[in-house]
């Protein structure tokens, strides 16, 4: 083959391998790639009780608790089969409302809240819906 | 008016179809007719696509809320622009605005190809048809903007987060970007059909694909703009998968700009150019449909939608089809040169191509990896932004690298005098800022790389990398420094020559030499727009610093050299909502530089009818900053509370209004560009007591400001050039004789 071929495939496959190197180290280290579970799918968990988790659901209508500190809320998510209390303390970020998808990550305390240390937020996407059953509640 | 909102979207369906159907017979059987007719059936889609924005506007501003999409999207109250932008606040909306675009581009391309290109528009005509055929398909059948409801007192307006001016301007440009490169492909595809595959199809879409890209970059800086400033949280970009999905087709659509450079010029690339276009306006409908179908959560999809299966469809069809074609013309695309060596601008394209797919062909992974994930395994996963970086910003610096290298480095074969006459100096400004900046921090750097080493020796090779990183800012300075040493040596070295031999002054010669190759130094200039970008994403991200504090009226926060003063709060209810507004006075070593105001808003659902009334009693009052109005806000945010406990449910969604002091005066260089920015998270409105997060973001104005001269660089480029007429129209002759020679 053309030497001068060679040279480019060398340094073209090389281009290619390292980024996937880098994907697959990048994918295995710690605030890479993370599983999370439903609420249900916590409480089915037979270790829901050790170590870090994260958790995904939506917040149930009303249980939004603000704390004057602004950097303090309690409230309960739920999947639709479960649900759990949270208590997360740290940025309260804008789109945390009522029926909002949040993902929390934190740990279970001994009194059954979850202690959430990261709270992400997702606007509710049926934002008009939810109106439109409070105007005729 | 919807009535005829809702017709015209249905006869621009029928004038679609049949804008494809007889292009694709008048490509089959080469009727003149039917090729009349398939080109005028587009000019009608554009004008019934108009008429239906029309209709639906005209919905807007007259709050007609029997409209389901204006009762969600607007409200009496909303202000004027917001009304008119409501249009794209919304699924249905969005993709109307997509046709509009596609339909109006599909016209221009028809009424300046009136001429030329005769064998070719027939297929382009097609393909355009064929596209806007499908989205109006899901228009008419799946996301109606003219259904109608019950007649209603008021809508439920805007979220309140998309109340922004580059909120309103962000999407039409993107879209411009994302609908743009349906031109280019459609050449493409026709080029390949008609197996006319020379030059002829990139060349005439040239400027359709630079207007493209310069729009959905344009898109992209002023959506991170926006979150910047409107969603609070100090940062710019997240690698959110509606970000990556307008980031994708931009970094494809840059490697397609480059690579048929080398086709231009050497003939070579041709299969690959193909490729790149085909690639570039699948990931921009993948974009549409990532951010239009709410199909992987993200912090901005503001829609979840039954259009996804029609997208996957469409999708899979456009790919596999062209790559179908692109396989069968194969033999059509072969090109006799070849590359020469390493150490060649050919070469450093190919590399620099090579890159930014890869950059975007990761990004697409991480972006898709948890569908894939949940639908194969079942497990839900998230892939954090901290997987990006690792991953892309090693090889960003490359490619900053190869931008200072591929316009200067010769064709065919680089010699070590031409290496030499043109990195000499570059190299050098490049080392020396290195060098400065290693010394000047010398000591962490030490540190950084001596950790590494240890770490390395372990193997953890994530580990090392999470060291190095401490070195990218000053590396993604140095290269900075050597790219922009190539541009100014090179704007130098061309105005100086020019001065000699013209005997013109050197501003003169300078002007002249621009305007005399407008592609050249236009791409130099945005390829200093880009390094600038480079600069203010190094500096901003490295260096922020956080402070949180909770302070009473009176109060001071210190954030490194600042000094903030809470002065005290005021309370307001206009628009839709309360505000808690703060005053801060801000200081920096003692100097008195400014007075900010920084909001904490609550918009109010009004269409709780007790809420609304006593809402807009206290809105109407004339006597605004006395204590008495303080009093009544103060009453309707109690009011707000006791209605929750009632009603058992939240009446109002936050928002937030940052306060930024940018740093912009030349007279502190060693501020420039910076920004302090103070978050009110959260303000009692009845003591007062509120709680600050602050940013100091050093160069972050650098990104805008790097987008300006992005701006400046792309127009000179795409000015009308008498030279590139020429080539087109050479281009075209030589097409002509090769087919008729076959």
């Amino acid at each position: 083959m053309d030497r001068r071929l060679v040279k480019f495939l060398l340094l073209g496959s090389g281009v290619v391998a390292s980024m996937l190197f880098l994907l697959a180290v990048g994918v295995n280290r710690p605030g890479g790639m993370v599983y999370y579970q439903t609420v249900s799918e916590f409480f089915q968990d037979p270790s829901a009780r050790e170590g870090t988790r994260r958790i995904a659901g939506k917040v149930v209508v009303g249980s939004i608790e603000r704390l004057p500190t602004g950097q303090d809320v309690r409230f309960e998510m739920s999947d639709g089969l479960a649900t759990l209390r949270v208590a997360y303390h740290g940025i309260v970020p804008d789109t945390f409302v009522d029926e909002a998808d949040v993902v929390v990550e934190g740990a279970l305390g001994a009194d059954g809240t979850f202690r959430a240390s990261t709270l992400l937020a997702k606007c509710p996407s049926k934002y008009e819906a939810a109106t439109d059953r409070q105007a005729r509640s | 008016m919807a009535t005829v909102g809702h017709f015209s979207l249905f006869l621009a369906l029928l004038a679609a179809g049949w804008a494809a159907v007889s292009s694709l017979l008048a490509c089959i059987q080469g009727g003149r007719g039917l090729k009349r007719s398939g080109e005028r059936a587009l000019l009608v889609v554009a004008v019934l696509v108009l008429v239906a924005i029309v209709a639906l506007e005209y919905g807007f501003l007259t709050d007609d809320f029997r409209l389901d999409y204006v009762y969600h999207y607007s409200s009496s109250s909303q202000r004027l622009p917001y009304k008119i932008a409501a249009l794209w606040g919304g699924q249905a909306g969005s993709l109307l605005l997509w046709v509009a675009i596609l339909s109006s581009m599909g016209a221009l391309s028809v009424w300046t190809n009136r001429a030329k290109n005769r064998a070719l528009m027939p297929w382009v005509t097609a393909v355009v048809g064929t596209v806007e055929l499908f989205f109006l398909v899901l228009l008419n059948f799946i996301e109606s903007p003219f259904t109608m409801g019950p007649a209603r007192p008021d809508g439920v307006g805007l979220n309140p987060q998309l109340k922004n001016f580059w909120m309103m301007a962000h999407p039409p440009f993107l879209y411009l970007g994302y609908v743009g490169f349906t031109i280019p492909f459609a050449f493409a595809i026709a080029a390949l059909a008609t197996r006319r595959t020379g030059d002829v199809w990139f060349r005439t879409t040239r400027r359709w694909t630079l207007f493209s890209w310069f729009f959905l970059g344009t898109g992209i800086l002023m959506g991170a703009y926006w979150a910047y400033i409107e969603l609070g949280w100090g940062g710019y970009w997240a690698w959110d998968p509606v970000e990556n999905a307008s980031l994708m087709p931009w970094l494809v659509g840059t490697a397609f700009l480059h690579s048929v450079m080398v086709q231009e010029k050497k003939g070579m690339l041709r299969v690959w150019n193909v490729v790149l276009i085909l690639l570039t306006f699948c990931l921009a409908i993948f974009g549409t449909f990532l951010t239009r179908s709410g199909i992987i959560s993200s912090v901005h999809s503001f829609a979840t939608s039954n259009i996804g299966p029609a997208f996957a469809i469409f999708l899979g069809i456009v790919f596999f089809g062209s790559l179908a074609l692109v396989v069968l013309r194969l033999d059509d695309l072969r090109s006799a040169a070849r590359f020469e060596s390493v150490l060649s601008r050919e070469s450093a394209f190919l590399f620099n191509n090579l890159i930014l797919v890869g950059i975007a062909l990761t990004v697409l992974f991480l972006t898709t990896f948890p569908i894939l994930s949940e639908a194969v395994t079942g497990r839900k996963v998230t892939m954090g932004p901290p997987i990006f970086n690792l991953v892309n910003v090693p090889w960003a610096l490359v490619l900053l690298f190869l931008t200072g290298v591929g316009p200067l480095i010769a064709w065919r074969r680089a010699t070590a005098s031409n290496l030499k006459r043109s990195f000499t100096v570059p190299a050098l400004v490049g080392l020396w800022v290195l060098l400065a900046l290693l010394i000047l921090d010398g000591r962490a750097f030490l540190a950084a790389a001596g950790r590494a080493g240890t770490v390395l020796a372990r193997l953890d090779v994530a580990g090392f990398l999470e060291e190095v990183e401490v070195f990218y800012p000053a590396l993604t300075f140095a290269l900075g420094a050597f790219v922009l040493g190539t541009v100014v040596q090179e704007f130098s070295r061309g105005a100086r020559a020019r001065a000699r031999q013209h005997g013109e002054s050197l501003p003169v010669a300078l002007a002249r030499l621009v305007l005399k190759n407008k592609r050249r130094y236009g791409g130099y200039i945005v390829h200093a727009g880009v390094v600038v970008v480079f600069i203010g994403i190094a500096g901003s991200s490295a260096y922020q610093k956080e402070y949180v504090q909770v302070l009473e009226p009176g109060g001071i926060l210190r954030a490194g050299d600042y000094a903030l003063r809470y002065d005290g709060y005021r309370l307001e209810a206009v628009d839709d909502h309360l505000a808690a507004v703060t005053e801060l006075l801000v200081f920096h070593r003692g100097n008195l530089l400014e007075r900010l105001e920084g909001e904490q808003r609550f918009h109010l659902n009004l269409v709780h009818p007790a809420l609304r009334e006593a809402f807009r009693a206290v809105k109407e009052r004339a006597d605004r900053g006395t204590e008495a109005y303080q009093a009544a806000v103060a009453g309707l945010y109690r009011l707000v509370q006791s209605l929750e406990a009632t009603a058992g449910r939240e009446l109002k969604t936050p928002s937030t209004e940052v306060a930024i002091r940018p740093s912009l005066s030349p007279l502190a260089p060693s501020r420039l560009g910076e920004d302090l920015y103070v978050i009110p998270l959260a303000v009692d409105p009845f003591t007062g007591q509120a709680n600050f997060r602050v940013f100091v973001n050093p160069m972050v104005n650098l990104i805008w400001l790097g987008g300006l001269i992005f701006l400046v660089g792309t127009h000179v480029a795409v000015l009308p050039d008498r030279r590139e007429r020429k080539r087109l129209k050479a281009a075209i002759a030589l097409e002509e004789r090769a087919v008729a020679a076959a």
